[in-house]
């Protein structure tokens, strides 16, 4: 007891002195001086363990020289990928390795390998950026483990390195590596027609020329597949990244490399959903025309509440649980209608195989669509009533002169214009809710619309 | 006894083979990153101005209610009026919110929103260090509206200080539209200030406003304002973790580094605005020549020298290479390709002298400055285990955001790789890293944890790969983390040269080949090169150059881009099955 009172003293006195005793202070430094050094020494082993199995790919293709007629064969584009298997299995974007007429790989050893695309995921309306290469030209390649890295516990905040081949700067095999954390999880992005849902986020530098290069985490483990950007700065890093994640990889992986020359599918719904409001769950607001959602009887206004089990809160959710998977997964959808449960069993197809049918609701222009029953007045931002149509939604909804339009729906209203545009995706019978200032005091109300031409006979 | 010990030698290695990494010091640094941010979550929120269609980030500072953002991207027409909202992205609320107070000085605004956040809490920003790790929580492109607020890592980079009171600092993390007035946290949670956005010279980091200063100034307003941003704000822990650590040693890297920074700028000469020819006031109430005495004509107006601002190539940052006065910086600074400029470089201890070019090389872009000084004092090298690609590497330079040419700005990051850079010049063997440089990082060392020198930072620009912060309408966007630095061990054989005044240049022999059996065969000869001088032949087949045999176009060209103009070369040639020796000197490539 008395003891470990002293070791307290002693404690104590040493934090105390550690301000300005430049002898303390010194080795306070050396202290934290070797805790980075371990730190360090961590990154450079983890850089170490997996930098042999990043390539740079190269693309090639053919083209007619215009002063001789000559076919010659020049490269188009450039890349990175990773190897997976012994065998020389190597994963890579198919955007970076899409209309190649002959393939290369440069791995560390500066060695330049043949490569085969053996299978990827360019089917489909909207393609998937996930390409399988088989290298030629050795027996056995270092590769890295596809199946490690566990996705289900993986945070935002872990450290992650990204390699590859930015602007061609590994060219001569040996990658570029660049650091940084996992940013986000479950993202959605779409870029140049390649479907990219529940992807990873990363502030690690991603250029051009990173596309198909792995995201590893601080255990050396593959977590994805770099492939998108998005900055202000044209194409150019600024500090979002994507990467396709290692568990939606997997399902497409078991069956592209068991099948040379397959080319897979994302598989669809047939569903356009938005964050349903107010409440838990993906509010559908299109169904595709055939789809199977459409053939099982799924409409518009439901509210998708899980997907195999796991629950949609959200469209993010919806995207990164239920859009993710390969074509012809069977999935069994839960969804609210009218407050009651319902059960959809079917199988996701590729979106080809059904009428892809309009995704934005119609708009009407101004005369087609819903008619308020009212005329109007602005005062900078502000809309007033100036006059109400008798026998009309407006009227019966007892509005008068010089009442304030505060919103409609829920959208504030501070134009003519604006009316029109809320309005554009109703026609005549439908109801919406207005929201009104009289007196000081909001107030709201339901109000049918009705017919232009209809109001029109009635001045 | 022995088939058994084998055994169990292969078990371990097949083992080995497919194991994980174990990196305790970067999963405590993981769990420190995650552990912030989690502390954190509940009190970013995202801002939405309705009148404007804009969204922004925000945080909860004071009291539960109580949302600080920026001021600027809800303004419209200049003032406040306006709806604006605030949607919590934990509890998925979104409520409409008002302004309590505004502060134009910090450009800041305090909304009240009635729905409860968590207050964040709050630290001095003022004893930060640098490479200090922060992280930026914001919205960026929108992501916040969805799911959880994005995030970005980066290390507190430099200081603007008036004084001794910090009015701004700048991170590496870099912002984007969405994420503008983004909490920056460090790695205990707590709320160091919030992100800027428009600041364009940053070059590519992120200007940051300390919480204290802000805090300052809506307790001076006093009243509702007072009562609403009321919070502690505390120090920062004494319990050095790695977090902290990474910060200690990186200043005490910057404080070894530092006597070696020097800044360099291009004065250029700019005549005088002729001054308009004065006529002698006149009219009623003006006796003429009481009031005003007739002046002595002057001499001409001579052309004055002033700092160079208009181009991006006036400034930079230069590297001390001994303690003669000899200094390291960008070619382009020094008016390369155009007429030399007149030089002065910024002193460590604040003067600033005047610079002669004594020379420079072309191929790697770099000019020897002299001056006239001796208390300067160079760099050790680093050894060569620092060039591992994931050690941590720091730059030190001058950005276009420094406030002065005192307080450089610092960036950590890893090395990504060596050797690089081949495809621009096959002399360079440059070090890259990912750490978020500038333009005016250009000519800054690069250096090692303990503050030895890696290199000197390239000016290598967009068009060669994107070296440092893009500019997009005359705004720095972006960082593509990808800096380049050249290493001691390829200028030192030049120096003495460079010294003594040379002007090297890419050296050009004036052969086209093509590789055939026993060498290189000539295919074309340029007229006027050395090749043509030295009577070089088509059909001629070049055996081996300076002893070695060349056998491919790539192993011809490094043997010639090694060299410079002027240099000689010995050629061993086969013409007509007879072997000759010859040796010519190089010229330079034809304008």
């Amino acid at each position: 007891m008395v003891r470990s009172a002293w070791w307290l003293v002693l404690l104590l006195g040493s934090i105390t002195h550690a301000e300005d005793d430049p002898a303390a202070r010194r080795e306070e430094l050396a202290k934290a001086f070797e805790q980075v050094r371990a730190f360090e020494a961590e990154l450079v082993k983890v850089v170490a363990k997996v930098a042999p199995t990043v390539g740079a790919v190269s693309n090639f293709g053919t083209m007619l020289d215009p002063k001789t007629g000559r076919v010659r064969m020049q490269r188009r584009g450039a890349g990175s990928g990773v190897v997976i298997s012994r065998e020389g299995f190597f994963l890579t974007n198919v955007h970076v390795v899409q209309g190649a007429g002959y393939i290369t790989v440069t791995l560390p050893d500066g060695k330049i390998y043949p490569a085969d695309l053996f299978a990827d995921t360019s089917e489909g309306q909207v393609k998937g950026d996930i390409a399988v290469l088989k290298l030629r030209g050795a027996k056995s390649f270092p590769f890295v483990d596809w199946r490690a890295a566990d996705l289900k516990h993986t945070r935002p905040g872990e450290l992650v390195f990204a390699m590859g081949n930015p602007y061609s700067h590994a060219s001569d095999g040996t990658p570029v590596v660049t650091m940084g954390i996992l940013s986000g999880k479950g993202r959605a992005a779409s870029s140049r027609g390649y479907l990219y849902v529940g992807v990873l986020q990363t502030d690690a530098a991603i250029n051009p020329g990173n596309s198909g290069g792995p995201l590893f985490n601080s255990s050396g483990e593959l977590l994805g597949i770099n492939g998108l950007m998005q900055s202000r700065a044209g194409r150019s890093n600024s500090g979002i990244g994507f990467a396709i994640p290692m568990d939606q990889v997997r399902l497409f992986l078991k069956r592209l490399l068991r099948r040379e020359g397959e080319a897979m599918a994302y598989g669809s719904h047939g569903l356009e959903v938005e964050t349903a409001e107010g409440e838990s769950g993906a509010l559908v607001r299109h169904v595709h025309g055939d789809s199977p959602a459409d053939q099982e009887g799924i409409r518009r206004g439901d509210v998708v509440i899980s997907v195999n089990g796991k629950r949609i809160r959200n469209k993010a959710d919806f995207l990164s649980k239920a859009a993710n998977l390969p074509e012809k997964t069977f999935v069994r959808v839960t969804y609210m209608r009218r407050r009651k449960k319902r059960t959809a069993a079917y199988r996701v197809v590729d979106s080809s195989e059904f009428r892809v049918t309009s995704n934005q609701p119609k708009r009407y222009r101004p005369h087609e669509a819903g008619y308020l029953g009212l005329h109007w007045r602005l005062a900078r931002n502000l809309v007033f009533v100036e006059r109400v149509l008798s026998n009309t939604g407006a009227a019966k909804a007892k509005l008068a002169p010089d009442d304030r339009i505060v919103s409609i729906d829920g959208e504030t209203v501070e134009s003519g214009k604006r009316i029109f545009e809320l309005l554009s995706f109703r026609t005549p019978g439908e109801k919406v809710k207005i929201a009104y200032e009289r007196g000081g005091r909001e107030k709201t109300v339901t109000l049918v619309l009705c017919d232009v031409q209809d109001a029109a006979e009635i001045e | 006894m022995l088939p058994r010990v084998w055994f169990f030698a292969l078990l371990l290695v097949a083992l080995s083979v497919g194991r994980p990494v174990e990196a305790r010091e970067i999963k405590s640094y993981e769990r420190r990153i995650q552990r912030a941010v989690d502390d954190a979550r509940d009190s970013v929120v995202v801002v939405f101005s309705r009148t404007k269609g804009f969204d922004l980030t925000g945080v909860v500072v004071g009291n539960r209610y109580t949302i600080l953002t920026l001021r600027a991207p809800l303004l419209k027409n200049g003032s406040l009026d306006g709806e604006f909202e605030v949607r919590f992205p934990k509890s998925k609320k979104t409520v409409r919110a008002s302004v309590i107070a505004e502060d134009k000085e910090t450009g800041t605004v305090l909304l009240r929103a009635k729905a409860t956040g968590k207050p964040i809490a709050v630290r001095h920003a003022s004893d930060l260090d640098y490479g200090t790790p922060v992280v930026l929580a914001g919205n960026a492109f929108g992501a916040g509206k969805e799911s959880d607020p994005t995030m970005g890592l980066g290390f507190v980079s430099g200081f603007d200080r008036v004084r001794k009171d910090l009015r701004y600092f700048h991170i590496s993390a870099l912002v984007n539209p969405g994420s503008f007035g983004a909490p920056i946290i460090d790695l205990d949670g707590r709320l160091l200030g919030i992100a800027l956005l428009g600041v364009t010279a940053a070059g590519g980091q992120t200007v940051v406003i300390p919480y204290e200063r802000i805090r300052a100034n809506y307790v001076a307003q006093g009243g509702d304002a007072q009562k609403a941003i009321g919070a502690k704000i505390y120090p920062r822990r004494q319990r050095p973790k790695l977090a902290e650590s990474i910060g200690r040693v990186a200043q005490a890297a910057v404080a070894r580094a530092r006597g070696a920074l020097v800044g360099v700028r291009a004065l250029e000469l700019v005549d005088p605005p002729s001054p308009a020819p004065k006529t002698p006031p006149s009219g009623p109430g003006v006796v003429p020549g009481l009031i005003q005495k007739p002046k002595k004509p002057k001499g001409p107006p001579m052309p004055r020298l002033v700092p160079g601002k208009r181009k991006a190539h006036d400034r930079s940052s230069g590297l001390v290479i001994d303690a003669d006065g000899w200094i390291l910086c960008p070619l382009r600074v020094t008016g390369w390709p155009g007429p030399p400029r007149v030089m002065r470089v910024d002193m460590p201890d604040g003067s600033d002298r005047p610079a002669t070019v004594a020379g420079y090389d072309e191929r790697l872009r770099v000019a020897l400055l002299r001056v006239e000084t001796s208390d300067l004092h160079a760099l050790p090298p680093a050894p060569n285990e620092s060039y591992q690609a994931g050690r941590i590497a720091i730059a030190l330079g001058f950005s276009h955001a420094s406030p002065d040419v005192v307080t450089p700005q610092v960036n950590l990051g890893i090395v990504s790789r060596t050797d690089a850079l081949k495809s621009l010049h096959p002399v360079f063997a440059a070090v890259q890293t990912d750490a978020k440089i500038s333009g005016g990082n250009r000519g800054g060392p690069l250096v090692d944890l303990e503050g030895r020198l890696l290199g000197m930072i390239l000016d290598v620009n967009d068009t060669e790969g994107v070296g440092y912060a893009r500019r997009v309408r005359g705004r720095y966007v972006g960082n593509a983390g990808l800096g380049f630095a050249l290493p001691m061990h390829i200028v030192e054989p030049l120096l003495a040269r460079m010294k003594a005044g040379a002007k090297l240049k890419a050296a050009f022999l004036g052969v086209r080949t093509i590789a055939v059996t026993g060498g290189m065969q000539i295919v074309t000869v340029t007229p006027d090169s050395a090749a043509a001088k030295a009577k070089l032949q088509p059909g001629d087949i070049i055996a081996k150059v300076d002893g070695k045999p060349v056998r491919t176009g790539a192993e011809f060209a490094k043997s010639i881009s090694k060299k410079t103009a002027g240099e000689k070369l010995k050629l061993k040639l086969i013409r007509k099955e007879k072997t000759r020796e010859l040796e010519l000197e190089l010229g330079e490539f034809p304008s």
